[in-house]
């Protein structure tokens, strides 16, 4: 990874931050917004498979967590683990924009679970069972549908040397 | 299909980082919203604020585009409602209109008088967004330079009560709507006083009578209560939303708040207690506590 790369992936996780807490924050579709953070994440994963990708998973939740209210530490534990995921399972997915959106799907719907069972272990979930279901099942389609439009941008800014979207 | 890879070192640095997060979770939650990770929040906070503005600005517009277009129809359905009660609330007006000029009256004659929101010290603020899909907190673009405070109460533009403030830093603040609040109100309906709790999932809340509670009926005003230490007395909460009879000395009955909070747009933040003000020594700190809910450990309607 280049400074370069890095420089543009905490630009873009400030950028999704900022997007989370304003657009997001107010303009959600049935009641649910993306999660804007994590896509960012994923999309830095997919072109460092690397160390680095885990640790700045950690620290975008960890900015996360102190703009939101929940503990100190939920989602950057889960983003960890999500990014972690991501740079195991990357190699599997076909290097096109949509399997990448569909690889970005599923790897939100392992955030958005992880976030439901520790945040209800650590009694920070308080919502019913439709509601969490309604974030499980529309947080990954969002995310998805952010993707496809983001993968191929991040994908000539991170690594533009490299072909494909991988 | 690409050959799987693995990464030798990647599986320690999770491990570590994932019981670092643990540790650093615990700290915040034992520390209940106090001390140096509430320090790191703030700071996170104050840096950020700038970011968060410009991007308030640029997505502004955007944003009441998507929220106009997905609220459309529920908005039209509720204009109809909403003209309907106009007119009923009208003919109520007039006639507590001469009700208010009959204890207005009462009241200089007994040298008493009420307080209303203009007895406060307010400041009003915008509503910036949620803080994000899991939970009712919503940020505003006010904070300690505004003189807001945490435990602030915080009302909408008809004063009806909306919550109170969890986090405050300068440049913003995060507000706990009592719908998503651990901690139960001390409301008055009618004569009697009780508490009022919010539901998990539920838009609606429970008030609860447990000594010699009579009847409720759909429709009664829910008010804070001069018991409640958290709140000034007097604000509209809600409604009764059914005709309601008691069970033996104790009253459970729905009561629908006034305000949705994922629909302001502004808001009215009082500083209460009234000699509350920025830099006093004694200025109490509610701690955050799981799910954005704070607790005050001197309110007499904490749950359990």
């Amino acid at each position: 990874m280049t400074v370069r790369a890095v420089l543009l992936a905490v630009l873009g996780a400030l950028v999704a931050l900022a997007l989370q807490t304003t657009l997001f924050g107010r303009a959600t579709i049935a009641g649910v917004a993306p999660d804007a953070v994590l896509v960012a994440v994923l999309l830095f994963a997919v072109r460092s498979r690397s160390e680095p990708a885990i640790i700045f998973a950690f620290v975008a939740g960890l900015v996360f967590d102190a703009l939101s209210v929940t503990a100190l530490g939920l989602r950057a534990g889960i983003y960890a683990t999500v990014a972690f995921l991501a740079i195991r399972t990357i190699d599997r997915m076909d290097s096109n924009p949509f399997s990448v959106a569909a690889w970005v799907g599923l790897m939100t719907l392992a955030g958005v679970l992880l976030y439901l069972v520790v945040g209800t272990i650590f009694g920070q979930v308080n919502m019913d069972a439709g509601e969490a279901m309604r974030r499980i099942i529309l947080v990954p389609i969002y995310n998805l549908a952010l993707a496809v439009v983001l993968a191929p941008v991040s994908a000539r800014l991170l690594a533009p040397s490299r072909r494909g979207f991988i | 299909m690409r050959e799987f890879r693995t990464n030798d070192r990647a599986l320690p640095l999770v491990v570590t980082l994932v019981v670092l997060s643990i540790v650093i979770m615990t700290f915040d939650i034992r520390s209940d919203g106090t001390g140096v990770l509430a320090t790191v929040r703030g700071a996170a906070n104050s840096l950020l604020e700038p970011v968060e503005r410009l991007g308030s600005v640029v997505v502004a517009p955007l944003a009441d585009v998507i929220e106009n277009l997905s609220e459309i129809r529920s908005l039209r359905d509720e204009n109809e409602a909403l003209r309907a009660k106009l007119a009923e609330e009208q003919a109520r007006n007039a006639a507590n209109a001469d009700l208010a000029a009959r204890v207005a009256v009462l009241e200089r004659v007994n040298d008493v008088r009420s307080e209303d929101l203009a007895d406060y010290t307010t400041t009003a603020a915008n509503v910036v967004g949620q803080t994000d899909s899991f939970d009712l907190s919503f940020r505003l673009d006010k904070g300690e330079e505004a003189g807001i405070l945490v435990g602030h109460p915080v009302v909408d533009d008809f004063g009806f009560l909306v919550g109170r403030i969890a986090q405050s830093w300068s440049g913003g603040s995060i507000v706990v709507p009592i719908i998503a609040d651990v901690n139960a109100v001390t409301v008055r309906v009618g004569e009697q006083t009780g508490t009022l709790e919010a539901v998990i999932g539920s838009d609606v809340m429970v008030f609860q009578v447990f000594e010699t509670a009579v009847a409720v009926s759909a429709g009664d005003a829910v008010v804070t209560s001069s018991l409640a230490e958290a709140y000034p007395p007097g604000l509209p909460v809600g409604e009764v939303a059914t005709d309601t009879q008691p069970t033996g000395q104790a009253l459970t009955a729905q009561v629908r708040p006034f305000t949705e909070p994922t629909r302001l747009r502004n808001v009215i933040v009082i500083t209460w207690p009234t000699d509350q003000a920025l830099g006093e020594e004694d200025t109490p700190e509610i701690p955050v506590v799981p799910g954005g809910d704070i607790v005050d450990p001197g309110d007499e309607a904490s749950t359990p």
